[in-house]
């Protein structure tokens, strides 16, 4: 990545196609489709002019912003030069500098880094979004933002978590590291997986302005007929998630498609690393369950916009028709959420334990069946909507039945740890935690699987204990474990490993003070997402917000360890200083444009660590007897 | 797994080799099998997303909430969506044509090209003049509304897929002075995800007018 | 090489605080967890954890002691590194786990299954409920609307009342529907939740066992005022049953007759921001 710097002036080169002129001409876009959007009139639009809420016209402003933010970055030269007749080329200009970061750029470790970054944006305020909640709880009734603008957190908090953090793994560390580690040089689709993460940046600029329009009041979940009737902020609910799926899509689709064609000669399936494994069924259920996701807000938008009545059952439709759509995208979602996290931990722990993956096979077995069962599961989220009652048996055998492969992903980290020798360093300590957190969340979720036990904590606050323990003990965890795994060599500058212990220590013991709490509450009585609560809870709730403030500082301890060691230090991380046998720790840093030299050939899988056993132990030294 | 070779000696740090081979460069093969499990897994998806529609359509039409599922007199007109579904129909072949004009001959697949545009294009309009002479609106009831949003996603839909088909048309009248006529990689695999696409298109018109 | 049987030493110390802490965690915990015993539904629900906690806290103890065994015994410190032993797979270890877990998966699923037959555990079944009570029932209707719970009788002339009476030791059909938007029937100590969606009659059945009194939540997003969505309801004898609903019925009357006549479903206009 030895670009040449361009020589000439700042004002110059800010002119072409950039991230600058896209949120110009973004911005431009908006108030084009906003005044088209006035424009229009026809009978069944005819309502909004008793009210100053014209819906289409915010959609309409939403759909031409987007389109001038990416023809601003670029992304129609390729397309319309082909319409023009050119040939495919892959010779697209990479242009050196920073000025790549802020453009469309197909070189996958540009992506990574993009990615990283403008996640990292987001989850930072979802987070805030959080600390915000738990302030309002320190007191069973509303002191500080009231009942509307509660709920507009609680709905930011969770769409930005849900949403933003589909990608977090495989935004970041997917596009980066998986063509390295199966030994390519590109993704399958460059253009594209820059397109992955503008969708997504678009989308969370989108969905932050859902603060001038009022904010919603729905949750991340956004039930009709909720939804028909929420304020105008929800037009940027619908669009956030929208083209968080179409990002999720064709993230999923380049992700397969470059694992399937581009490895190197001699990775064979049974060579694949387990991250890859990970990255790729979190890629299938991307593509199989984003577009239901995007076709059930489409049709929202179509009930809001023009007045169709999907899911009004006074007028022909149905509420259900969106739970169960919702439900049929949102069950693999959350899995597509905790699947990645099963490849990083997998993938890092033979480093640290200094053995080879234990049980390679069951593991990708534990991964595929955890993402093919994922969509036979949907409607325990339904188990007291009164939905098809004569099948909640099935439901309930085939939730507890995604414990039978979750084990043995359980099984091949133990496998991994037994006699080992095991190297405390910062991402392992993640990965440890995050079987601790995991196993947690996975044996809260057989109570919510088991209908009677459901019923009991349904839609309380053990619900919340229960995802936060799988996603952000599954997912954050495996998230900073990658971060402080792969940063030496995304940076070529290793994170300060003392602050990152104190980090790592911090954030586990008050993520679990936070959370295991939680299903105590819920026991007792707390429903999702209420403002209010009986006084006999305080102490208790009063001890969360205490533990979520500290959670939250120790976030700003990950911040200040990432200003400290990559803008204040700068020390140079060693080649290889976990020394790992996988493929990407063998390519130079910062690793060159085209990635490798020479064509690996690939002639093992990248777990050969370890001495083989030796047949026949050596017999105890016999003791000599000392000389003189 | 079972080709699994473990070093014999425990000090070996790595054998993950680098070496010299020939089969750097990409391959038009390469090109051509990144394109069509791509429009594989693109088609899935195009699936998944008109799954929720034809979902829709048959959970409301066995609820019929409040009997007002299809009330009397919600018919689309029958003329156009026959044109509509014949317009996709013809284009796929025509396509389909294209891409094995081009496959076995290397020239000649732009008229077919060009043809399978204009009847995609002409379908889009149709579905477009439609809806102003429809005797409903998008407000009355479960299968309005079914009716309105799958055909209006429909067509943004087969606008996107004709790009490909625009592509392939617009390189033929590049190549036209040329000798070797460069036929576009990926052809065959468009060819069949348009097919893919416009078969969607005429089993929604099944659906709709005729279910 | 005196390598001590790691294995056996987990085994014991597994054992050891399973036998201490199952009993506990079963017969001392787990009695005394929410939603209690008071009504059929909440007691279904109650063996159904306890019966979870007893198989979930063996489980968590071998993970726990496992973990922390390894963690401690075959640590490293510093560098250079050690490389443990290449062991790549060993069938005769993950067959019986797959064996294991499936079995307990298929244990727990029959289990809660004989639960849910139980009159379906006090959860909202839809208006074709799978389990149902059989002989005598009192029908209870629970309109939900944004933001307040509302209860008709259609056995005593569908009076509306705001307020939820249930006698004691009889069983109870709630019919949960709501006029607007999704909102959930939630009464912990009672131990039913159902949610309540507009245009659909939501049946969940409870058998009170004590008279007693119990809070009322909405559990499901409502709207702006979702947190406010909460009442109390009395579980009370029979003849105290008897005067309080023949009271409703006098004071009420005048209303009644406006309401519109009972039906499992209402479809009032829908409610369009805009509308």
């Amino acid at each position: 990545m030895t670009g040449t710097v361009s020589a000439r002036p700042l004002w110059r080169r800010l002119i072409g196609f950039n991230l600058l002129w896209g949120i110009v001409l973004g911005i431009v876009g908006f108030y084009f489709g906003w005044w088209l959007g006035h424009q229009i009139h026809a009978e069944s639009l005819s309502f909004f002019e008793s009210t100053n809420q014209n819906d289409v016209a915010l959609m309409l402003g939403y759909v031409f912003a987007l389109v001038g933010f990416l023809v601003g970055l670029g992304f129609l030269n390729y397309p319309l030069s082909r319409m023009r007749g050119h040939r495919a080329t892959q010779a697209e200009k990479e242009e050196g500098g920073v000025g790549r970061y802020f453009t469309l750029c197909t070189d996958h470790k540009v992506v990574g880094i993009q990615y990283l970054v403008g996640i990292g944006f987001f989850f930072f305020i979802g987070g805030m979004n959080a600390m915000l909640i738990r302030a309002e709880l320190l007191r069973p009734s509303p002191q500080l933002f009231g009942a509307g603008n509660y709920l507009t957190l609680v709905g930011l908090h969770g769409t930005m978590m849900m949403g933003i953090m589909t990608s977090g793994i495989l935004g970041p560390f997917a596009n980066y590291f998986l063509p390295l580690m199966i030994g390519a040089r590109r993704m399958a689709f460059p253009r594209v997986e820059s397109l992955t993460f503008w969708l997504l940046m678009a989308a969370g600029a989108i969905l932050m302005t859902t603060l001038l329009f009022g904010g919603f009041p729905t949750g991340w979940t956004g039930y009709a007929p909720l939804n028909d009737e929420a304020n105008y902020g929800f037009d940027s609910y619908i669009f956030f998630f929208a083209l968080v799926g179409l990002s999720m899509t064709l993230l999923g689709v380049n992700m397969i498609v470059t694992t399937i064609t581009m490895r190197a000669p001699g990775l064979t399936w049974g060579r694949l690393p387990i991250f890859c494994w990970g990255a790729i069924s979190t890629a299938l259920l991307m593509v199989l369950a984003a577009p239901v996701l995007i076709a059930a807000l489409l049709m929202v938008a179509f009930d809001r916009g023009v007045q169709t009545s999907f899911f009004l059952s006074s007028a022909g439709g149905s509420p259900y028709l969106f739970q169960n759509l919702f439900w049929f995208f949102g069950h693999p979602e959350v899995y597509l959420l905790a699947l990645p996290g099963f490849g990083i931990v997998l993938e890092l722990l033979p480093v640290f334990a200094r053995k080879p993956l234990w049980g390679y096979r069951i593991a990708v077995a534990g991964i595929v069946g955890v993402a093919l069962l994922s969509f036979f599961v949907w409607q325990h989220h339904l188990f007291v909507s009164g939905l098809n009652s004569s099948l909640r048996p099935f439901y309930m055998f085939s939730t507890e039945a995604i414990s039978v492969p979750t084990g043995l992903i359980f099984l091949c980290g133990m496998g991994t740890l037994w006699r080992a020798k095991i190297r405390y360093r910062v991402p392992m300590l993640f990965c440890l935690a995050w079987f601790f957190n995991f196993f947690i969340g996975g044996a809260s979720g057989v109570f919510l699987s088991d209908v009677p036990s459901d019923v009991a904590t349904h839609g309380s606050f053990f619900v919340m204990a229960h995802f936060h323990y799988t996603i952000m003990g599954g997912l954050v965890f495996a998230f900073f474990a990658a971060i402080y795994y792969w940063v030496p060599k995304m940076f070529g500058i290793a994170l300060n490993e003392r602050l990152g212990k104190i980090h790592f220590w911090t954030m586990f013991i008050s993520f679990n003070s936070t959370f295991a709490p939680l299903f105590a509450l819920g026991l007792m009585g707390m429903p999702r997402r209420v403002v209010t609560y009986p006084s006999n809870l305080q102490p208790l709730n009063d001890w969360v917000s205490v533990s979520a403030f500290v959670l939250g500082a120790s976030m700003l301890l990950f911040l200040a360890n990432v200003v400290y060691s990559l803008v204040i230090v700068r020390k140079p991380a060693p080649a290889n200083p976990w020394d790992s046998h996988s493929l990407e720790w063998q390519t130079p840093t910062p690793v060159p444009l085209e990635n490798f030299d020479r064509q690996p050939v690939i002639d093992s899988d990248p777990y050969d660590y370890g001495v083989p056993p030796v047949p026949v132990p050596l017999p105890p030294p016999a003791e000599a007897p000392a000389p003189g | 797994m079972s080709d699994l070779t473990i070093p014999s000696d425990g000090s070996e740090m790595s054998d993950l080799t680098l070496r010299e081979s020939d089969v750097y460069a990409e391959t038009p093969e390469l090109h051509e099998r990144i394109d069509r499990i791509g429009f594989w897994l693109v088609g899935g998806a195009t699936v998944m997303f008109f799954f929720s529609f034809v979902f829709a359509y048959f959970y409301l039409r066995s609820l019929d909430s409040n009997g007002l599922w299809r009330p009397a007199g919600v018919d689309p007109p029958t003329a156009y969506g026959i044109l509509i579904a014949a317009a996709l129909a013809l284009s796929a072949l025509a396509f389909l044509y294209a891409a094995r004009v081009a496959r076995q001959r290397g020239r000649g697949w732009g008229l077919p090209s060009g043809v399978a545009l204009l009847l995609g294009l002409f379908a889009c309009v149709a579905q477009a003049v439609e809806y102003a002479h429809i005797p409903f609106g998008p407000q009355s009831g479960g299968y309005a509304s079914v009716f309105f949003g799958w055909t209006v996603f429909y067509v943004v839909i087969a606008l996107i897929s004709l790009y490909r088909v625009e592509v392939a048309f617009a390189a033929a009248l590049r190549a036209r002075g040329e000798e070797d006529g460069a036929v576009p990689e990926g052809l065959t695999p468009a060819a069949v995800y348009w097919a893919f696409v416009a078969g969607l298109g005429v089993l929604s018109w099944i659906i709709l007018y005729l279910v | 090489m005196n390598e001590p049987n790691h294995m056996r030493r987990i085994a014991i110390i597994w054992f050891a605080l399973s036998v201490i802490l199952t009993p506990i965690v079963v017969a001392v915990i787990a009695p005394t967890l929410p939603p209690g015993d008071a009504t059929s539904a909440a007691d279904n629900q109650l063996s159904d954890d306890t019966l979870l906690l007893g198989i979930v806290t063996p489980i968590a103890v071998a993970m726990i002691v496992y973990f922390a065994y390894t963690m401690i015994v075959f640590r490293r410190r510093g560098e250079p590194t050690e490389e443990g032993p290449a062991t790549r797979d060993n069938r005769a270890v993950h067959i019986p786990w797959l064996v294991g877990t499936t079995a307990i998966v298929l244990f727990l699923a029959t289990f809660g299954t004989v639960e849910l037959a139980d009159a379906g555990a006090g959860g909202g079944e839809g208006p074709e409920p799978a389990f149902k009570m059989t002989g005598d029932v009192l029908p209870v209707q629970v309109i939900a609307q944004q933001w307040e719970f509302t209860y008709r009788y259609p056995t005593y002339g569908g009076v509306e009342t705001a307020h939820l009476e249930l006698p004691v030791d009889k069983n109870v059909e709630f019919h949960v529907t709501s006029l607007d938007v999704i909102h959930s029937f939630w009464a912990p100590r009672l131990g039913v939740k159902a949610d309540a969606n507009p245009g659909v009659d939501n049946v969940a059945f409870v058998k009170p066992w004590q008279e007693m009194s119990f809070d009322i939540r909405c559990s499901e997003l409502c709207g702006l005022w979702h947190g406010y969505m909460f009442d109390t309801g009395q579980v009370v004898s029979e003849s105290a049953f008897e005067e309080w609903i023949h009271e409703q019925q006098r004071t009420f009357a005048p209303a009644t007759k406006f309401l519109p006549k009972y039906s499992t479903q209402y479809f009032p206009e829908p409610e369009r921001r805009a509308g």
